[in-house]
């Protein structure tokens, strides 16, 4: 049996730049005019900012985030879109009360237009004056905003029980400045890397629609608080991304993708190695519109590559968060609230994953396993410094990634702030003192499948990711950043004497992260794959947060995953219509 | 046979390609996928007897500043297709309203910004077999439709029979020397930036290209193109009980030279400062009922709600629309001597141009002078290809922004009378009939910032004009500024109180939005004197004024001291 290793960012070996690299200019190393108009608003607003009889702030931050970019996109050869565009947000956090009972971890009955996914865009200037005067505006109105949910919140308490935790943590002042100046990354390379790439589907007479994407990106953050810290950060990256879709004789679409990151352009592999990966996917796609169907299969399944990664990254990830199930309006509301506990917090102590098996979220790292890794920073966006954390040992759940809004059984910020409604990873790795060579993982499987009497077991190297998609409508089912893990998007039955069969489209059934126990082998090797990585719970518990305007950027995760092989999974056919074929044939091909 | 008919459908490409080099790429493209999806469709059971291609290419360019200090700067190209493809015939087709259903939704489709004809093509041909699917899908609700409900009371054909057009425009080009107008806008903002009460306040200056390129299976070819510019500047103040007072000013033209010069914005800057220190420390008015003069913007808004929109043709069909005046023709609902047209190929009017001018509409039919009122009298409707009975072709008023339906919809409104007052005589006819009336004042408004209205059956055919500024006009002719009201009013009712007119025509240059999207529109208009109006209380924000001072005499470095003292 060969067994190739699919590593979505496999080609970005290479280049151990530092992790914050800096493009030379430094003229406002402590955030300059900027920095200034915000500590000096901060400063006047704690020191002054009272409505009436109402309590003042006790904590008070501002986040403004610069970001330039590049972006453009292509189809078949021809430029879709190009455009280049800049941006400054802006994000306060103002609580009143006291860390023992404040203005957050509330949920309103009516969450409609929520101030925290409200776009707060400042001037592009850096005048001193006008940041100022935005500046004082907008704390106005986050102020009253808190104020107004206090008052809420301590209605909805005075007939019931609270949990005794308190909504805030207290943190030590930290500083940080060591950032570069965001400048307008070029369009022009960015858009002829896309044009490059979409031309490739002009070989392609089975792929019927495709899309290729790029996005060249400068963030600068800026940070105060009124706890004295205050900090810049930058984060320059680069997005490239092919999607492309087909269907099959009989109607079933088929979907599949080929992502690409680097932090730097010129880090990026050059135009040909990506022009064949992306050749590599519209073949492997094309091949399927004729592959075969398996009707239903239990046995061994080896997820490889991008689809171990894919896995851990959609089941078991965002059960490694810790969260706050708000206080409710009204009862209505506390139905929804309760859905939103984490089972894992009770887990604590047990077994969740086979012995051997460790999960380590470190924001610190810049590459693992000599592969890039690019979802880490140096400073949360609380303020509290990056640090490794020890999240499963030996397959017994330590702990859960937090921030400063405590749950029961966690106490204290792991710095996984990242301005959204829960803790997020960071770079997640995933390690195991048991891993194996590809071959004895082979043999491995090859004893299961045996054992099992099955003719054949199932081999994933490509899973569905509901942010890579064409058009809506084949991942309609799915929510916005929710598990599309049940699709199989390259899935292959595998004989017993190495013969491999692609299967043209399968789903998991019923997979939970229960079934994580029962991984019998991995390899010794990890997968090293990024992804924007937002729950939909990051959303719905975002109005529970202090936070009054939204973050620039989506976080991004980088996970590092062996490749996992289970000992019993249950695939089948998709169910359900699909939609006829078209009628007439792709006219380039005609 | 499958076989023959594709190698008929390659030659017949190559051959439209080859005929005419000069033709556009994107004609060229439209062309070829037209012709080889009529005929592979044309041999399925169902075929489509209709299909249009629209791309639309938008390339803009766009700076706006808030307070002197730059917010956005951008220049961007787009181009999207818009694909009407119809299956059963004019008489019956699936673009028939299924009754108290759901209106379609916007599709958006993006096509190459370059002109690359194979790539263009790939785009096409997946949106003609998605638009022939649904079309099919349809034309079975449509047929159902009729099969379980009453019979329609408007029995006319689901599309008109119109002429094949042909026509090339040439391509216009955008002139945007970004850095020049960002320089602008930060410019016409920074004198807001003195004035800590004034929360708001931007200005914008964009201009677009608008290339469209439109085929028909009626053998219509069509490339238009046109540039808009326009300067935009609003702000915005708080009144001490939460009221919101906006100001907003807007020039429109078809050349970067038409839209004013520095010292003019700069001047019309000093009023909109002058007017909302006025409008902060304004007596608010209480609902009232009464005379009143609409200056020209405000009573073509006016018009554009009250009578524009009823007299859209595909309203006096759907069953759930109120159809104001399908009865109506050769009635008077106006006095004598009022005529009112709606008039795209009028491109300028007193010098100011007219936003809601065109040379095709979206369903590729020339423009049309149409006049809805002629001395008063009602006399005709907007038509797009949608027949009614009566009215069985377009005057070309059939309309969209991407993405949408077309429906009819208004261009260019123009107010005309044949014996106009002027501004002191209108007043004075207010003020007679204050006395009349014996009531303690009148009411002008002066400038407004839009209006809306409904038109259906289920709530109440009202609408509502949101005025900027308004003044009190006293017995004795005193005029005091006023805030807090909008105008409303129903349109029969409200037309049949309209007596006079002024010789002041002003123009009102917007964006109108419908069940088919925003289409730019204008409406010019003398002020006009209104025997009995009615004005409600404005919605409100019960947002108080900010705490805090705001920080404009501060300097930088205050806080560092704070924080060392801590």
């Amino acid at each position: 049996m060969t067994v190739r290793r699919m590593a979505v960012c496999a080609a970005l070996i290479g280049v151990g730049l530092p992790a914050w690299a800096d493009d030379g200019e430094r003229p406002d190393v402590r955030g300059g005019v900027v920095m200034q108009a915000m500590r000096d608003e901060l400063a006047r607003s704690v020191d002054v900012l009272q409505m009436d009889r109402l309590e003042k702030p006790y904590f008070l931050s501002y986040r403004i985030d610069d970001v330039v970019s590049s972006q453009a996109a292509a189809n078949f050869g021809a430029l879709a879109d190009k455009s280049t565009s800049r941006n400054r947000l802006l994000s306060i956090e103002v609580r009143v009360g006291s860390p023992d009972l404040d203005n957050t971890n509330f949920m309103p009955s009516r969450v409609g237009g929520s101030p925290a996914t409200r776009s707060l865009t400042l001037p592009l200037d850096d005048d001193y004056r006008e940041l100022r005067r935005q500046l004082w505006l907008h704390t106005d109105a986050a102020y009253k905003y808190a104020l107004e949910t206090m008052a809420k919140k301590r209605a909805a308490l005075e007939n019931r029980t609270r949990e005794e935790l308190p909504d805030f943590v207290p943190a030590d002042a930290h500083t940080s400045f060591a950032d570069a100046v965001p400048h307008r990354p070029p369009v022009e390379p960015v858009a002829d890397l896309v044009r490059t790439l979409s031309a490739v589907f002009r070989d392609f007479p089975g792929v019927h629609a495709s899309q290729t994407r790029a996005r060249h990106v400068f963030t600068r953050s800026y940070y105060v608080n009124s706890e004295g810290t205050a900090f810049t950060q930058a984060r320059p990256a680069v997005f490239v991304e092919a999607l492309a879709k087909t269907q099959a004789d009989d109607g079933t679409v088929l979907q599949d993708f080929e992502w690409f990151h680097a932090r730097r352009w010129e880090d990026l592999p050059p135009a040909e190695t990506l022009a064949e990966r992306v050749r590599t996917m519209a073949a492997t796609l094309s091949a399927r519109r004729t592959a075969e169907f398996v009707d239903r299969y239990s046995g061994p399944v080896l997820f490889e590559g991008q689809a171990a990664a894919e896995l851990f990254a959609q089941v078991l990830a965002p059960k490694l968060l810790a969260v706050r199930v708000p206080v409710a309006e009204d009862s209505r509301m506390e139905g929804f609230t309760a859905t939103l506990r984490n089972p894992f917090q009770d887990k604590i102590g047990a077994r969740v994953l086979p012995r051997g098996f460790s999960v380590h979220d470190d924001p610190t790292l810049d590459s693992y396993a000599g592969t890039p890794l690019y979802g880490g920073y140096r400073i949360d966006d609380d303020g509290i410094p990056a640090a490794p954390t020890a999240l499963i040992e030996n397959g017994v759940l330590k702990r859960l990634l937090a921030t400063r809004n405590p749950i029961e059984g966690i106490a204290g910020s792991t710095g996984n702030r990242r301005m959204m409604g829960v803790p997020l990873p960071s770079n997640l790795l995933v390690a195991t003192n048991r891993g194996m060579s590809d071959e004895e993982v082979a043999e491995e499987f090859k004893l299961l499948i045996e054992e099992r009497g099955n003719d054949y077991g199932v081999v994933v190297r490509r899973l569905a990711n509901s942010m890579a998609k064409l058009d809506r409508s084949d991942m309609a089912r799915t929510p916005r950043g929710e598990a599309a893990v049940d699709r199989l998007t390259r899935a292959y039955k595998v004989y017993p004497d190495g013969r491999e069969v692609a299967i043209r489209k399968a789903e998991l059934s019923g997979l939970s992260e229960s079934d994580f126990r029962d991984i019998v082998a991995t390899s010794d090797t990890t997968t090293n794959y990024t992804l924007g990585f937002v729950p939909t719970i990051a959303y719905s518990l975002a109005v529970t947060t202090a936070q009054y305007g939204a973050a620039a950027t989506q976080p991004a995760m980088s996970i590092a995953v062996p490749d996992l092989l289970f000992e019993e999974l249950t695939l089948r056919k998709p169910v359900g219509n699909v939609p006829l074929p078209p009628v007439a044939s792709h006219p380039f091909f005609d | 046979m499958m076989r023959a008919v594709l190698v008929g459908i390659a030659l017949a490409a190559t051959v439209t390609a080859a005929a005419d080099t000069n033709e556009p790429p994107v004609l060229v493209a439209l062309n070829a996928e037209l012709a080889r999806s009529m005929d592979i469709l044309g041999e399925r059971p169902e075929p489509p007897y209709f299909l249009s291609y629209e791309v639309t290419e938008q390339d803009s360019a766009a700076t706006s500043a808030s307070f002197g200090t730059l917010t956005y700067s951008y220049q961007r190209r787009s181009r999207v297709l818009d694909v009407d493809l119809r299956v059963g015939d004019y008489d019956l087709d699936n673009s028939r309203p299924i009754r108290n259903a759901r209106r379609p939704r916007r599709t958006y489709t993006r096509v190459p910004i370059e002109d690359d004809v194979d790539a263009i093509r790939s785009v096409v041909w997946n949106q003609t077999d998605l638009s022939y699917k649904q079309a099919l899908q349809q034309l079975t609700r449509v047929r159902t439709d009729i099969e379980v409900k009453v019979d329609a009371e408007d029995q006319s054909a689901d599309f008109s029979r119109e002429q094949a057009q042909s026509s090339v425009d040439t391509p216009a080009h955008l002139e945007a020397d970004l850095a020049n107008w960002e320089a602008k806008v930060r410019r016409y903002t920074a004198p807001f930036s003195a004035h800590g009460e004034i929360y708001r306040a931007s200005a914008s200056l964009t201009g677009s290209t608008e290339t469209r390129w439109f085929v028909n299976s009626e053998g219509t070819a069509i490339q238009t193109s046109e540039i808009r510019y326009r300067l935009s500047i609003s702000a915005t103040t708080k009144a001490d009980d939460g009221m919101t007072l906006p100001r907003y000013e807007s020039f429109s033209s078809f050349t970067l030279d038409g839209l004013p010069d520095d010292e003019t914005v700069l001047a019309t800057v000093e009023g909109m400062i002058a007017d909302l220190n006025a409008l902060r420390d304004a007596p608010v008015v209480e609902p009232y009922t009464g005379p009143a003069i609409l200056s020209g913007r405000a009573s073509g808004v006016f018009f554009h709600e009250i009578l524009g929109h009823r007299v859209e043709g595909h309203r006096q069909k759907r069953v759930d629309e109120g159809q104001t005046f399908k009865k109506k023709i050769d009635e008077q609902i106006l006095p004598a001597g009022f005529t009112v047209s709606f008039d795209p190929t009028r491109r300028t009017l007193h010098d100011i141009d007219l936003v809601g001018a065109y040379a095709y509409d979206n369903q590729g039919v020339p423009a049309q002078r149409v006049d809805v009122v002629q001395d008063g009298v009602f006399k005709n409707f907007l038509m797009s290809r949608t027949p009614i009975e009566g009215f069985s072709n377009s005057n070309g008023h059939g309309r969209k922004q991407t993405g949408y339906q077309t429906v009819a919809r208004q261009s260019n409104l123009i107010v005309e009378v044949d014996d106009p007052l002027t501004r002191d005589e209108l007043k004075a006819r207010l003020m007679a009939m204050l006395e009349e009336q014996d009531k303690p004042f009148g009411l002008l408004f002066e400038d407004i910032q839009g209006g809306v209205t409904t038109t259906g059956r289920f709530m109440p055919n009202a609408f509502n004009v949101q005025p900027i500024l308004v003044y009190r006009i006293y017995p004795d002719g005193r005029e005091e500024l006023v805030r807090g009201v909008d105008l409303i009013g129903t349109p029969l009712t409200t037309l049949s109180r309209v007596t006079a007119a002024d010789d002041q025509i002003a123009v009102f240059n917007g964006i109108c939005g419908a069940e088919s999207g925003g289409v730019p529109v204008a409406a010019a208009s003398p002020a006009v004197l209104v025997s009995q109006i009615e004005v409600q209380k404005k919605s409100k924000s019960q947002e108080r004024t900010p705490i805090l001072p705001p920080p404009l005499d501060e300097t930088p470095g205050a806080g560092d001291v704070e924080e060392a003292a801590e």
